[in-house]
């Protein structure tokens, strides 16, 4: 199988500027920028960088609104939220165009089914016509929303006919761990479950023999979550992803250390699985995820493959990079799924004092579609 | 086996990893649920709160299980569980009679219902990936049964041509296991590719196909395996059917029903996946169509049955941890505070109690026998400690009683006629929440607050094992002492309130409820003439009541009720309450709702049944709204 980001395009800090300076400073282009409300003080950060430093483009923000109800413990966030959309009015007024697109989360019945609400924000490439780039903020969206929402984005940007010039598709993410570290999942779902469009790939009875193999970015804090989500797949190899190299050199052995039971004496997990990613470079999971995949699969092809099973509970910038192999493995046709449990809501931990925090956050940008791959 | 460290730890079936070690840990109780006769064909629904058993049931059926069970039918553990299974006609000494197909549902159904296609399509896709999956399973199964490998030996598979769809059939009297299995695979990566498709889904069905078409596959004798019927019967078991949609479950239902299948059908959910209607007639609604197991309302019917299978089980938990040699759980938890560590602080409070008793009745007559009586100078320390609470008891009772009655002298034939095992039971109580003492230990009180769930017991009894566990790695002595159970048996309670929130929809409301129901419960306990003896542990509507909360048109009307009935039917569907349904009282018929045990020692209420206080729809929409404000401290 052809990797197809073998070589890639991402950038954060001074270079970021110069790519975004490349590509966005001169050719008049027609943006579409998706992004999510909510209270997470990084929310405007991404459109703030396009609209001040370019402000020549034609923009639509695409907002999604998270229809939670009226029992989510977010809800007490309110005026967090309130303060992030007087401010996201006060940065597009005349100077870009906002939709809002509605998420729902809740089924009448009770289900959840924000993933697949995600899924089908966007259903044919004619919705997305005309834009010359389209950017996908994921700061202030969770996994189970901007997993189905990108891959279905990607998609369709491959599907565009190839009369026309090629969209271009980044993802941007503000990277903040004193941030992330701050909102705390609250009331973790008693299940996990897949994500919408990459579901089946774990459930298949014709397939039920074929050995499973798990394989999960870790991050800190998540022992519960990774328990659910264990509990779901039910795995045959674990392949935990931890990360290194990494700002703190010793992240990874202190990952280890915090799940060592957990990974050893419940999960049975073998110390030489373990891989190792960047923690700063999605695309070096992407790259470490599909090789490990593709190679249970050519080794177990006696008992007719594997299934594979990918979930992350690290920051997002890596997520992306799960994802990336999720869809590339999904397209090449193998048995794979995306695991995922969500919480109830999120609470935040000393509230007071969070925006300030916004300022040691750092952008980083990921091209993964366009004119830099013809 | 996993975790063998604390094996109460491994609590549902599908994490005990070896078929020999679930066997080991199989209670033979649990078959007290599925009666003396044979298997009905009668399609069956298994419903409980998470833990109550489900799996554990339906997982001893499957061929690997059973298998084991037969090649180990001597050992001491295993031993009951064959004759029992013997008796119903699942095992015999030549080997398993028994085909089980168990076929977990995933949420991947639910997602159909939610697909951007017209609701009869939706339906056929359902049925169609419950018939592929039904296939598969029975020919995994049949291959599983005969100790061949699949799918390496689907060719020894034979299905019978007239169980089949007539486009699969062809003219052969007999198709392969490989044909089934292909059309199986296909007809799954259909409805699979619908599920996950980026774009729309246009995919073409098997026009044939009619809703659960591969259960005729399963009927006796249309499974052949080398031209032999694979097994003398076949039984299908759905289980998790709470993931299936509203709609999907209810078509499902119906379509068990209309096929008047002889295939045995169980299906197995959780009480979440019920609607409010459901919850509140839950008890009620054995129909013709099909029988129901409501797994704790089996329990509540037979509690001593249900404390034996629990220290069964918990036994069996023991014995199978590497870490310490424990025969039995039971002799490890002290059941008295009569050893000498108390008797200092027995000595406090029977000196007090005396003083403040003597104190209060100085000077009336009436009661001066009662003083004099030897109960109160016989028994042990805490003996005499508790005669003392139910003589203030008692003297409160008759002070309320005094003002319609002669001013009499009591002597100790009264004291008799009013103290019976009840009032020392509520002074025990008194005592203990007066002055602090341990409460909530000994196996009995264990079980009781399991509130007949046994995931409940074993999460509890895991805990109190820990300690045996961490006490034998360091030497210490292995019995646990009464004020140490209760501290952990506390510690479980606040655990569960805590809870509440993750697990309950519309959380808020459901957490004042129970809040209310326990504060209430507490206020009525602890009345100083303990009118209620041993205490009140839960509230009763009508039935007519119950009757209206599951009457749309009234609900529509009276929205504070529909809340009601709302936060009533997931405290149901939860078991934090344990319903009882016309129960006959002051000339009337009441639903009652018990507090699950396990809330009870947070507000130190007593574990026993048969307290309770009758509310009206309207009191209790106060306390869905605002809680229940104590008399006396409105103001």
């Amino acid at each position: 199988m052809q990797m197809r980001w073998t070589n890639y395009v991402m950038a954060s800090g001074g270079e970021l500027n110069d790519l975004l300076k490349a590509h966005f400073g001169d050719s008049k282009r027609m943006v579409c920028f998706m992004m999510g409300r909510g209270f997470d003080p990084r929310m405007n950060l991404g459109l703030s960088t396009f609209l001040n430093s370019y402000p020549q483009h034609t923009y639509r923000a695409v907002v999604l609104e998270f229809a939670e109800g009226p029992n989510s413990p977010s809800n007490r966030y309110a005026r967090l939220v309130e303060e992030n959309s007087e401010e996201l009015f006060g940065l597009t007024k005349e100077r870009a165009e906002v939709v809002s697109k509605e998420v729902t989360v809740w089924s009448p019945d009770g289900r959840r089914i924000g993933s697949r609400s995600a899924a089908n924000l966007f259903k044919e490439t004619e919705e997305l016509k005309g834009y010359t780039d389209i950017i996908v903020d994921i700061s202030s969206l969770p996994r189970s929303i901007f997993y189905p929402l990108l891959a279905k984005v990607l998609y369709l940007t491959e599907r565009q006919p190839s009369s026309e010039k090629r969209q271009n598709l980044f993802v941007v993410v503000s990277e903040n761990s004193a941030i992330d570290q701050r909102i705390v999942d609250e009331g973790v779902d008693e299940e996990a479950d897949y994500v919408d469009l990459f579901r089946s790939g774990a459930d298949r009875m014709a397939s039920a023999r074929h050995p499973k193999v798990w394989v999960p970015i870790l991050g800190e804090g998540q022992a519960l979550q990774l328990r659910r989500i264990h509990d779901l797949v039910g795995p045959d190899e674990i392949c935990p992803v931890l990360p290194s190299p990494s700002l703190v050199p010793r992240r990874a052995d202190t990952l280890i250390e915090e799940y060592h039971g957990l990974l050893f004496d419940q999960m049975r997990a073998e110390p030489q699985n373990f891989i190792y990613a960047s923690e700063r470079n999605p695309f070096e999971v992407y790259r470490q995820m599909c090789r490990t995949i593709l190679h249970y699969n050519q080794v177990l092809e006696p008992l007719g493959g594997c299934r594979a099973v990918i979930s992350s509970v690290s920051s997002k910038l890596l997520s992306v990079g799960g994802l990336l192999a999720a869809y590339e493995l999904k397209r090449a046709k193998l048995d794979i799924a995306i695991a995922h449990v969500e919480a109830q809501g999120y609470s935040i931990v000393e509230e007071g004092t969070i925006r300030g925090l916004v300022e040691k956050s750092s952008l980083f940008a990921l091209w993964l579609a366009g004119e830099c791959y013809e | 086996m996993r975790e063998s460290r604390n094996p109460f730890r491994l609590r549902a079936a599908e994490n005990i990893d070896t078929d020999l070690s679930f066997l080991r840990l199989f209670g033979p109780g649990m078959l007290d649920m599925l009666g003396d006769e044979e298997l009905s064909s009668r399609p069956l629904i298994i419903r409980s709160a998470a833990g109550g058993g489900k799996t554990t049931l339906l997982r001893l059926l499957t061929p690997q299980v059973l298998l084991s069970l037969y090649e180990n039918r001597g050992l001491d553990e295993t031993k009951e569980v064959f004759h029992r299974l013997s008796d119903l006609g699942v095992v015999a000494e030549s080997g398993p009679k028994l085909l089980g197909v168990l076929l977990p549902c995933t949420r991947n159904y639910a997602v159909l219902d939610d697909l951007s296609v017209d609701a009869p399509r939706k339906d056929r896709l359902f049925f169609a990936l419950l018939s592929a999956r039904i296939s598969l399973a029975a020919l995994q199964a049949s291959l599983e049964l005969h100790k061949l490998t699949y799918p390496r030996d689907l060719q020894r598979i034979g299905i019978r041509a007239a169980a089949l769809p007539p486009t699969l059939a062809g003219t052969d009297e007999v198709v392969s296991g490989e044909h089934v299995q292909k059309w199986a695979t296909e007809l799954e990566g259909v409805v699979a590719d619908a599920i996950d498709s980026f774009e729309p889904w246009d995919g073409v069905l098997p026009a044939s196909l009619e809703p659960l078409t591969s259960l005729e596959l399963l009927k006796s004798g249309n499974l052949l395996i080398d031209g032999e019927p694979v097994a003398s019967g076949t039984i299908l078991m759905l289980d998790n059917v709470q993931f299936l949609t509203r709609r999907q479950r209810s078509n499902l239902f119906r379509a068990l029903a209309e096929l008047r299948s002889s295939v045995a059908v169980w299906l197995a959910e959780r009480l979440e996946a019920l609607v409010t209607d459901e919850l509140l007639g839950s008890g009620t609604q054995q129909g013709r169509d099909y029988e129901i197991l409501w797994i704790e309302e089996f329990w509540r019917g037979k509690r001593p049955r249900f404390e034996k299978l629990s220290h069964n089980i918990a036994d069996r938990r023991a014995n199978a941890s590497v870490e310490v040699e424990v025969g039995s759980l039971s002799p490890l938890l002290e059941v008295s505070l009569d050893a000498t560590d108390w008797t200092g602080r027995y000595e406090d409070l029977l000196a007090g109690l005396r003083e403040r008793v003597t104190r209060e009745i100085a000077g009336q007559a009436r009661f001066s026998e009662w003083l004099t009586m030897p109960e109160l100078t016989s028994g042990s320390l805490r003996e005499r400690v508790i005669t003392w609470r139910a003589l203030e008891i008692l003297i409160h009772r008759e002070r309320k009683r005094a003002q319609q009655q002669f001013d009499f002298v009591l002597g100790a034939e009264e004291f008799d006629e009013r103290s019976d095992s009840q009032i020392r039971t509520t002074a025990e109580l008194f005592v203990a929440q007066e002055f602090k003492l341990p409460y909530y230990f000994g196996p009995s009180k264990l079980v009781s607050l399991a509130s007949c769930n046994m995931e409940q017991f074993l999460w509890i009894a895991g805990d109190i094992f820990e300690e045996i566990v961490s006490a034998a790695l360091v030497r210490k002595p292995l019995r646990i002492a009464p004020e140490r159970q209760d501290t952990l048996l506390r510690k479980a309670s606040e655990n569960l309130w805590q809870e509440i929130p993750r697990r309950a929809r519309h959380s808020e409301k459901v957490v004042r409820f129970l809040d209310s129901v326990a504060r209430f419960s507490h206020s009525m306990t602890f009345l100083p003439n303990a009118p209620y003896d041993p205490g009140v542990t839960g509230i009763a509507i009508s039935m007519a009541d119950r009757g209206r909360l599951m009457d749309q048109a009234y609900l529509a009307e009276r929205p504070h009720h529909a809340q009601v009935a709302q936060v009533i039917g997931e405290s149901i569907a939860n078991n934090f309450v344990e319903p009882i349904l016309d129960y006959k009282c002051k000339g009337e018929h009441w639903m009652v709702l018990y507090l699950n045990r396990l809330l009870c020692p947070k507000h130190w209420l007593p574990l026993q049944y048969g307290g309770f206080k009758e509310k009206t729809l309207d009191e209790l929409a106060r306390w869905v709204s605002s809680g229940f404000v104590a008399a006396g401290t409105l103001l």
